[in-house]
């Protein structure tokens, strides 16, 4: 073997990968060749210079992504899946026991028909109110806006008439719609349940127009004390 | 070979629904899959996106992998590779293999330090390696990724890519030629003859 094909094969040599009879006769050579010992050691430090460098990390959204295909596939509760999540949520919907799960459905409906005939879900516009927008100065920071787009709505004392009065929405991280602006109401999921003092009505609603989503930012007390 | 058997019996728990022997393969190999990807897209988000698809496979059609065809870590790369293919035709650049010249380097925005010696750090000589890596031709950077960072034997990396031994030997060596001209100052600090 010539200089030009011992060193086509350092390579493999290096990651010892040469067969053995020509790893012996490749060792041999370069016992007297200093041009080929001077290649192999480039090739080594090439080697030692691509094993410097880092390996990437793996994210935890990585991790939460994959474990959450693994529990839709075999059908465990467990963690939501960034991209799959409401798969993941309907799917665990049917984890929850049978007789809890009519007795939440009997509820929600209940809720739902009591809501209903207080006019409080269809063609509900509800009155956002935002706190005045406060002043900065030129070189003040302003606190970052969470915007909101799911809000709250509870109702405490019964149902039994209909609200005829303003809803009020409290933005406590800040709102990026104006003062009295209104928000359709696009969605409601209603829960409730009994007290002392009557029946507490706990309605999640969507809000539209408020870019960009945000969950649990808003809380709406609506017809307390009715 | 035992840590191959070990990949099977993890592998037959998780396809019944064992959670933490998914849990464990997932651990072993993720970095390496992950790694490949990244190296061979450089962007975080395709290289999860990837690796995600990956396992994906082995949750959903756990009985694709055939320990008889090779190890679980080249069958996870050989599915990686698809799917990084896919991202790279996407992304349309999977262009043709460039012209390599004297100037290429220097054009990518990666300049030589004049005094290497006292010029380089660590993070440095990373960024290099892996600038270098990347002006790479795919195929070339697939080798060379595969083999000095996912740790295959020639053999493998020929399952993963589809080819001959012969070439991946081809392949790893005009790799390294390359990569070797690129960072040749960089190499030189250590293996120039001393006076």
């Amino acid at each position: 073997m010539n200089c030009q094909e011992i060193n086509s094969q350092l390579g493999a040599l290096l990651d010892r990968e040469s067969e053995p009879a020509q790893a012996s006769m490749m060792r041999r050579h370069l016992g007297h060749c200093i041009e080929c010992q001077g290649e192999l050691e480039r090739l080594r430090a090439l080697k030692t210079a691509m094993q410097s460098v880092e390996s990437p990390a793996v994210s935890s959204r990585l991790d939460e992504r994959v474990m959450a295909a693994f529990q839709l596939q075999h059908g465990r509760a467990g963690a939501i899946s960034q991209v799959s999540g409401w798969r993941v949520w309907f799917h665990n919907s049917f984890a929850i026991p049978k007789p809890a799960l009519a007795l939440i459905s009997a509820l929600l409906i209940g809720t739902a028909t009591l809501a209903y005939k207080a006019g409080e879900i269809t063609g509900m516009r509800l009155q956002v109110v935002t706190p005045p927008a406060p002043v900065y100065g030129q070189y003040a920071q302003a606190p970052a806006i969470e915007p909101v787009r799911v809000v709250y709505v509870k109702t405490s004392g019964g149902c039994s008439r209909a609200n005829s009065g303003q809803s009020a929405i409290h933005a406590q991280n800040g709102s990026v719609r104006p003062a009295g602006a209104q928000a359709a109401v696009s969605q409601f999921e209603t829960q409730t349940y009994a007290s002392e003092a009557g029946i507490d009505y706990t309605t999640r609603a969507t809000l539209e127009n408020f870019e960009p989503v945000k969950d649990a930012g808003v809380r709406v007390i609506k017809g307390e004390n009715q | 070979m035992a840590n191959s058997l070990a990949d099977q019996e993890l592998l037959a728990a998780a396809a019944r629904g064992d959670q933490a022997a998914f849990s464990q393969l997932y651990q072993r190999y993720r970095n390496r899959v992950y790694g490949f990807a990244y190296r061979m897209l450089g962007a975080q988000e395709s290289a999860e996106d990837v690796t995600h698809e990956a396992f994906l496979v082995l949750i959903r059609q756990p009985e694709r992998y055939q320990a008889e065809r090779g190890s679980l870590l080249t069958f996870l790369c050989a599915v990686a590779r698809n799917h990084i293919y896919q991202h790279l035709r996407h992304q349309e650049r999977y262009a043709p293999e460039p012209v390599e010249t004297s100037d290429e380097y220097e054009e990518a925005g990666v300049r030589y330090s004049f005094d290497p010696l006292n010029d380089l750090l660590e993070r440095e000589l990373a960024a290099v390696v892996e600038a270098a890596l990347a002006k790479l031709p795919v195929a070339q950077r697939e080798a060379v990724t595969l083999r000095e960072y996912q740790e295959l034997s020639y053999e493998e990396i020929a399952t993963v890519i589809g080819a001959d031994t012969n070439v991946v030997k081809a392949r790893l060596y005009r790799a390294r030629q390359a990569l070797a001209k690129r960072l040749a100052p960089y190499l030189n600090q250590e293996t120039a003859p001393r006076a």
